[in-house]
């Protein structure tokens, strides 16, 4: 491993400059352990938001699936040395806990309604 | 067009998993549960050990396939535990397990931000909905399940569709020189030079002027550039050339024993072994008449963790950031909204029993 990122580091050197240790850099069937990591982690919470009936662990699988999304952004702002990719997992952060926020006082709303957390029992919503 | 890894050996694996997967779902009165989540871990480790022998010496290091193995596992739980307290748990475990692989990606940052943010505020949420939205336990049924909990619906059809759409991202991503990545690693090290943005460069520019004012050049100083190339040299010009070129020469003399010029003050030593050996190349006449001179910077002067995350996030996207802010803001008044919104208890407006004591 050593010999081949030093391999590599020395490949960085002569073509292109780059701010990053070349050292560290991330290859290709590195990257795709991440993503592959992520994508089992995004099926699991589809399965999950598709089986299960409690509403709020309907909702802790989505957050399985950000948590999917946001390690395949940061694997691929490791490859690629763009932190925008970091600054996305941020937003991402954000937007899970306004999603947090607002969908739990949903299921508390719902919940005081039916006095139950099962899905089923709103099913006559469906339009 | 070569695979990462064999496919054979992914979709056997992701077979195995999903097998795994539908069995280890809740059924009433328990189930094949644990022999299910066995088969899923044969599964996933499978899958796993086959990457780490299609990587060979390339593979990322050990604690990548424990922090993997965890998280995954933690997952799986969380779709298949029936108490809701138990599933938000497991989560936590997730958060954890991925941050350390965040960790392991170098995102130093968002690895601390994503425990304090998720474990500690966004997970301590829902266990205060799951305990504020529980039936009170009585007499007869203090601890069993409620039947939503310990069955799945349509367990065969989400099974099926997760497993597919995790076939069909895999696959597609097993593809070495792909669309997705670089055809070759001098090309990707191209776009990864082309990556740093002129915010970064900015910055390395003013912390290469701290290194070399502390060092010992002179406050006058200027850095135009800095090498992107390791050991980064900073390329850097001063007001007054004949001055510094008087001090450079009087730390030569000093070192060599020969006659320093009084009056001259010689330029600190560890300010002299950052310029370059040779006596003439460590400064060449631009072509408007200005002498650049060109130092070697002291390593680690690269941009840390959270400083490329904080120019990122505030010079390259400030309004988002800002948008940020007000989604959050909305989020609260509208939670606070929603929640003091009176609600007759019950369908039939009974009102709700107080809390007996239980115990």
């Amino acid at each position: 491993m050593n010999a081949l990122a030093g391999s590599m580091s020395a490949l960085i050197a002569q073509s292109a400059p780059s701010l990053a240790s070349a050292a560290d850099m991330l290859s290709t069937i590195g990257l795709y352990h991440y993503l592959v990591v992520a994508c089992a982690m995004f099926a699991l919470g589809v399965i999950g938001f598709l089986s299960r009936r409690n509403l709020i662990i309907m909702f802790l699988c989505t957050e399985l699936m950000l948590q999917g999304a946001s390690l395949a952004l940061i694997a691929f702002s490791r490859y690629w040395f763009n932190h925008t990719g970091e600054v996305f997992v941020i937003f991402v952060l954000t937007v899970a806990a306004a999603e947090a926020a607002m969908a739990l006082a949903l299921v508390v709303l719902l919940y005081r309604k039916r006095e139950t957390l099962d899905a089923l029992a709103w099913s006559s919503m469906r339009g | 067009m070569t695979h990462l890894l064999s496919p054979i050996l992914l979709y056997v694996a992701l077979s195995i998993g999903a097998v795994g997967v539908f069995l280890a779902m809740p059924r009433n009165g328990g189930g094949p549960q644990i022999i299910g989540a066995l088969i899923a871990a044969a599964g996933g480790g499978l899958l796993l050990l086959g990457l780490a022998l299609a990587a060979g010496a390339d593979h990322p290091s050990l604690y990548f396939y424990i922090f993997s193995f965890i998280a995954l596992g933690a997952s799986l739980r969380v779709i298949t535990q029936p108490r809701p307290v138990y599933a938000a748990l497991y989560f936590i475990l997730t958060i954890l397990a991925t941050s350390g692989m965040f960790i392991l990606l170098a995102a130093e940052f968002l690895t601390f931000a994503l425990v304090i943010i998720y474990a500690g505020a966004i997970l301590i949420t829902y266990l205060f909905v799951i305990m504020l939205a529980t039936e009170a336990p009585t007499e007869e049924r203090l601890e069993s399940l409620r039947p939503f909990d310990a069955t799945s619906q349509a367990p065969v059809l989400a099974t099926l569709l997760g497993f597919l759409l995790l076939g069909a991202l895999t696959s597609l991503l097993n593809v070495s020189g792909g669309e997705l990545a670089a055809n070759n690693d001098a090309q990707r090290a191209r776009l990864v030079a082309a990556n740093q943005g002129e915010p970064a460069m900015a910055l390395l520019r003013e912390k290469a002027k701290t290194a070399l004012i502390d060092v010992g050049f002179p406050g006058d100083i200027s850095v135009v550039a800095v090498s992107k190339v390791k050991p980064y040299l900073a390329y850097f010009t001063t007001a007054d050339a004949a001055a510094l070129d008087a001090r450079i020469a009087a730390a030569r003399a000093t070192q060599t024993g020969a006659p320093v010029d009084q009056g001259v003050e010689s330029l600190a030593p560890a300010a002299l072994a950052t310029l370059a050996p040779s006596q003439a190349g460590y400064r060449r006449i631009l072509p408007d008449g200005r002498a650049q001179y060109q130092a070697t910077l002291p390593l680690g002067i690269g941009p840390s963790n959270i400083e490329a995350v904080g120019v990122g996030l505030l010079n390259e996207h400030p309004l988002a950031l800002e948008l940020a802010g007000v989604l959050l803001l909305m989020a609260m008044v509208s939670a606070v909204v929603l929640a003091r919104h009176p609600v007759k208890a019950g369908l039939g407006g009974r009102p709700r029993p107080l809390l007996e004591d239980a115990a």
